[in-house]
C-alpha cells in the first residue's frame, strides 16, 4: 500500500488555555512494500504520528492518502502493533491471532486455515492453544504481530513493538520481522528510539526532532541486508553517527539540553 | 478545597436536605418521619444529659475487650501460621469458611459456654475480628520480599535485629489492614450481639427503642453509631494509607 | 509440598475437629452439647419432617433475589462510576464510608419500611451484598488496560463488539470475585435479619431453637448454614479458577478481605 502524508499536524489544547504542537507539517511519501523507520527522542511526536496514521487520533491539519485515496479514521487495510502487550489474556494464541478475522465475520473454516498459516509464519507452532500468560514477552509480541498480519494489511504500523524486550530477543524478532516482511510484501512504518534497530531494519529512516515534532531529515539506508556491524563496519558506523548527530545526542552529552 | 471535595459535600448536604424536607412533610409515615436535624438534636441532648452515656460506655468497654482479645490471640496466631507450613495448610479450610458463614449463628453456643451477660457478646466480637487480623498478618509476613531476608542473613543480623529492622517494617502495612478490619468487624459483632443478647449498650438501646416505638431516640442512637464508626474507619484508613506509602509497588 | 499431601493435611484437620467435637460431646454429655452423629441425625429428621427443608427454602428464597438485585444494582453503579473518572472519585470515599458502617444498626429502619416479612430480609441482604460488587466493578472498569480499547478501535469494532468481545471478557475475572464476596455478604445479611426479626427461615429457626433451649436444632442449623456458605463459596472459587488463572499469592490477598 502506498501512503502519502501531506502537511500532517496535531495540536493539543493545554489546560491553561494555550496549545501544544505535537506534530507540525509532516509530509511523507511511502512507497508500497517499503520498510520505513521513524526515530526520535522522547516527546518528538513519533507515537502521535503513528496514532494519526492508524486513525486512533484525528489530525488538526494536513491529509493522509492510502493508495491515493484520502481517508481518516481506522483504515481496514491498516493494522497496528502496540508497544505494550496487547494480547487478550482470555484467548489462546490461536484465538488472539484469529480475533480480527472473527470480528470481520470471516467464516470459521477460512479463519482457522489462515490462523494456522500465521502461527507458522510467526514461529509459534506448538503454542497455538497456549494462553498469553504462559508465554514470554517476545512470544506475546509475535502473537500481536500475527493478529495484525493475518488480516493481510497493506500497511503495518508498529509502535516500538520490541521496546519492552531484552536486547537478544529484540534482535531475533527484528530478523524474524524482516523475513515476515519479505514473505508478505506489506508496507511497514516502524517507530523506534533505537538507532541500531532502525539501521538494522529500515530502507528509509525518518528522523523527527521535538518541540514541535517535525521531520528533520530523511536518510536512505542502502546497506545490504542482512545488516551486521561486522560486514560493513565503516558505513554502518557512519550511519549511526549521522543519526546520533541529528538527534542531538552528542550535544546533550556536552551539557546542552535538546 | 478541591472541586471533588466540594462536590462530595454538596451531594451529602443535598441528600440530607431532601431527607429533612420529606421527613418534615411526614412523607415516610408517623414513625419513620424523623428529620435529620431532630435526630442530631436528640443525639446531642441524650449525650449531654447522660441518657446515652451508660449505653455508650458499656458498648465501648465490650468493643475494647473484644478487640483486645482478638489482637492478643490473632497476632501471635498469624505469626505461628507463618512459621509452621503444616499448620497453615491445616487451617486453610477454616480460613476459607471464616467470612462466608454467619459467625453470629454460633451465639446460642456462646451463651451455653459463657452464660448470659457480656461474655457471649464479647465472644462474638472476638471471633468476628480475629479472622481479619490473623489472615492479614499472615499475608503480610508471607509477602516480605525474600531479597530483604537474604540481605539480613548476609549482614549476619541477629534474629532480634532481623525482626525489628526487616520483618516488622515489611509486615506493618498489610498487618495494619488487618488491624483496621479487625476493629471494624469486632465493633460490628459487638453491636449486633447487643441487639438480642444485652440489657444495656448501644445495640440494645436501638432494639429497645424500636420495640417501644421511640423512634426519636432510636434514630439518635443509630446516628451516633454511624458517626462514630465512620469516623473511626476514616482515621484508620488515613493511617493505613500513610503506611502503604512505604510499601513496595 | 505436593497438592496431594496438602489435601491430606486439610482433610485430616477437618476430621480432627469433628473428632474433637465428638469428644467434647461425650465429656459434656450430649444433653449439653450434641455431637456430630446426633446432629446429623437431627438434620436428617429435619428434612424428612420438613421443618429444616422449609426453613432452608425460605432463606434461599430471600438470598437469591437479594443477590440478584445486588448484582444488577452493583454492576450498574460500578459501570457508571467506573467510566467517569471524576464522579468515581467523588463517590468513592462516600461508598467506602457506608460500607464500613455496622449495617445491622440500620435493620430497624428496614423493618419499619418493609415490615417483618421476606421483603425486609431481601432488602437488608441486598444492602449487604451490593457494596463489594459496586466497588470491584468500578475499580475493574476504571483500571481496564487502555491498550485493549486501542486494539478494538484500530480494528474498527462497533461499540457492541467492543463491549461484548473486549470489555466483558476483560472484566469477568474481577466480577466473579465481586460476585463471590457479594453472595457471602448477602447470605450473612439475610440470615442475620432472620435471627433478629422474622417468621421463617434458617435464622428464625436458630433463634427459636435457642429460645426453647433445643441445642440439637441449634447445631443442626449451624451445620446447614456452614454447608451452604462454604458450598456456594467453593463453587465461586471453582468459577474463578476457570475464568482467570491467578498466582498463589494474589489469591491469598483476596481471601484476607
Amino acid at each position: 500500500m502506498r501512503v502519502t502524508l501531506e502537511g500532517l499536524g496535531k495540536t493539543y489544547p493545554t489546560k491553561d488555555g494555550g496549545s501544544f504542537v505535537a506534530l507540525e507539517n509532516v509530509s511523507l511519501d511511502i512507497k508500497p512494500g517499503e520498510f520505513v523507520a521513524v526515530i526520535g527522542v522522547s516527546g518528538c511526536g513519533k507515537s502521535t504520528l503513528l496514532e494519526l496514521v492508524a486513525g486512533l487520533q484525528h489530525p488538526t491539519s494536513g491529509t493522509m492518502k492510502f493508495d491515493d485515496v484520502p481517508h481518516s479514521g481506522p483504515h481496514p487495510r491498516v493494522s497496528v502493533v502496540f508497544q505494550e502487550d496487547s494480547t487478550f489474556p482470555w484467548r489462546t494464541v490461536a484465538g488472539n491471532i484469529g480475533f480480527g478475522l472473527s470480528m470481520r465475520g470471516v467464516d470459521s473454516k477460512t479463519r482457522d486455515a489462515r490462523v494456522e498459516q500465521m502461527v507458522d509464519m510467526v514461529g509459534l507452532r506448538g503454542f497455538e492453544h497456549h494462553y498469553p500468560h504462559q508465554l514470554s514477552g517476545g512470544m506475546r509480541q509475535r502473537v500481536a504481530i500475527g493478529r495484525t498480519l493475518v488480516l493481510d494489511p497493506g500497511l503495518l504500523l508498529m509502535d516500538e513493538p520490541f521496546g519492552a524486550l531484552d536486547e537478544q530477543t529484540r534482535f531475533v524478532l527484528g530478523e524474524e520481522l524482516l523475513r515476515i516482511w519479505r514473505e508478505s510484501g506489506c508496507t511497514i512504518l516502524f517507530v523506534t528510539h533505537s538507532l541500531h534497530e532502525a539501521v538494522q531494519l529500515a530502507d528509509r529512516i525518518i528522523v523527527l526532532t521535538p518541540k514541535p515534532g517535525r521531520v528533520a531529515r530523511v536518510i536512505e539506508n542502502d546497506l545490504a541486508r542482512p545488516r551486521r556491524e561486522s560486514s560493513e563496519p565503516e558505513r554502518y558506523g557512519r550511519m549511526i553517527g549521522t543519526l546520533r548527530e541529528l538527534l542531538g545526542f552528542d550535544e546533550a552529552r556536552a551539557g546542552t539540553r535538546v | 478545597m478541591s472541586r471533588i471535595v466540594l462536590l462530595r459535600i454538596a451531594i451529602v448536604a443535598i441528600a440530607i436536605a431532601i431527607w429533612e424536607g420529606l421527613a418534615r412533610a411526614h412523607a415516610f409515615g408517623p414513625t419513620l418521619s424523623v428529620p435529620p436535624t431532630v435526630m442530631f438534636a436528640t443525639m446531642i441532648a441524650a449525650l449531654l444529659d447522660g441518657r446515652l452515656l451508660p449505653d455508650v460506655g458499656r458498648t465501648a468497654a465490650e468493643i475494647a475487650l473484644a478487640y483486645g482479645i482478638a489482637l492478643l490471640v490473632g497476632l501471635p496466631l498469624g505469626v505461628i501460621l507463618w512459621r509452621s507450613h503444616v499448620l497453615a495448610i491445616a487451617i486453610e479450610p477454616y480460613l476459607l469458611a471464616y467470612y462466608v458463614i454467619p459467625l453470629f449463628a454460633f451465639y446460642p453456643l456462646f451463651i451455653k459456654i459463657f452464660g448470659a451477660g457480656i461474655a457471649p457478646i464479647v465472644a462474638i466480637g472476638v471471633i468476628n475480628g480475629i479472622g481479619a487480623i490473623t489472615m492479614n498478618v499472615l499475608v503480610g509476613l508471607r509477602e516480605i520480599p525474600r531479597v530483604q531476608l537474604a540481605l539480613a542473613r548476609s549482614l549476619m543480623l541477629r534474629p532480634f535485629q532481623t525482626l525489628v529492622h526487616v520483618i516488622v517494617p515489611a509486615t506493618v502495612p498489610q498487618a495494619f489492614v488487618g488491624l483496621r478490619l479487625g476493629f471494624i468487624y469486632s465493633l460490628i459483632g459487638v453491636i449486633a450481639a447487643e441487639f438480642i443478647l444485652a440489657t444495656a449498650g448501644v445495640g440494645y438501646r436501638i432494639a429497645f427503642s424500636y420495640n417501644n416505638f421511640e423512634s426519636k431516640i432510636m434514630f439518635a442512637t443509630i446516628l451516633l453509631v454511624l458517626i462514630v464508626s465512620i469516623a473511626c474507619n476514616q482515621v484508620l484508613i488515613s493511617i493505613e494509607r500513610r503506611l502503604a506509602l512505604y510499601r513496595r509497588a | 509440598m505436593s497438592t496431594h499431601r496438602k489435601n491430606l493435611i486439610r482433610l485430616a484437620s477437618v476430621v480432627a475437629v469433628i473428632l474433637l467435637w465428638a469428644l467434647f460431646a461425650r465429656i459434656l454429655t450430649e444433653e449439653f452439647l450434641p455431637g456430630p452423629v446426633l446432629t446429623l441425625h437431627v438434620i436428617e429428621q429435619g428434612f424428612s419432617e420438613g421443618w429444616l427443608w422449609k426453613a432452608t427454602l425460605t432463606t434461599l428464597s430471600e438470598v437469591i433475589p437479594a443477590f440478584a438485585i445486588a448484582a444488577v444494582v452493583g454492576l450498574f453503579f460500578g459501570a457508571v462510576l467506573g467510566l467517569s473518572k471524576m464522579w468515581g472519585e467523588v463517590f468513592e470515599p462516600l461508598i467506602i464510608g457506608v460500607y464500613a458502617v455496622p449495617k445491622v444498626t440500620l435493620y430497624p429502619i428496614f423493618l419499619l419500611v418493609f415490615k417483618v416479612g421476606a421483603a425486609s430480609k431481601i432488602a437488608f441482604g441486598m444492602f449487604h451484598g451490593v457494596f463489594p460488587i459496586q466497588i470491584i466493578a468500578q475499580s475493574a472498569i476504571a483500571n481496564m488496560r487502555p491498550v485493549y480499547l486501542k486494539v478494538a478501535r484500530s480494528l474498527n469494532l462497533s461499540p457492541a463488539q467492543t463491549l461484548i468481545h473486549v470489555v466483558m471478557p476483560a472484566l469477568i475475572p474481577a466480577l466473579v470475585v465481586g460476585l463471590r464476596l457479594a453472595f457471602s455478604l448477602t447470605f450473612i445479611g439475610v440470615v442475620l435479619g432472620e435471627i433478629f426479626a422474622s417468621r421463617g427461615g434458617l435464622g428464625f429457626l436458630l433463634s427459636a431453637a435457642d429460645q426453647t433451649f433445643d441445642v440439637k436444632r441449634v447445631n443442626a442449623v449451624i451445620v446447614i448454614l456452614a454447608v451452604l456458605g462454604v458450598g456456594v463459596n467453593l463453587f465461586f472459587n471453582m468459577l474463578e479458577r476457570r475464568v482467570a488463572p491467578v498466582s498463589g499469592s494474589e489469591r491469598q490477598a483476596t481471601l484476607a478481605g
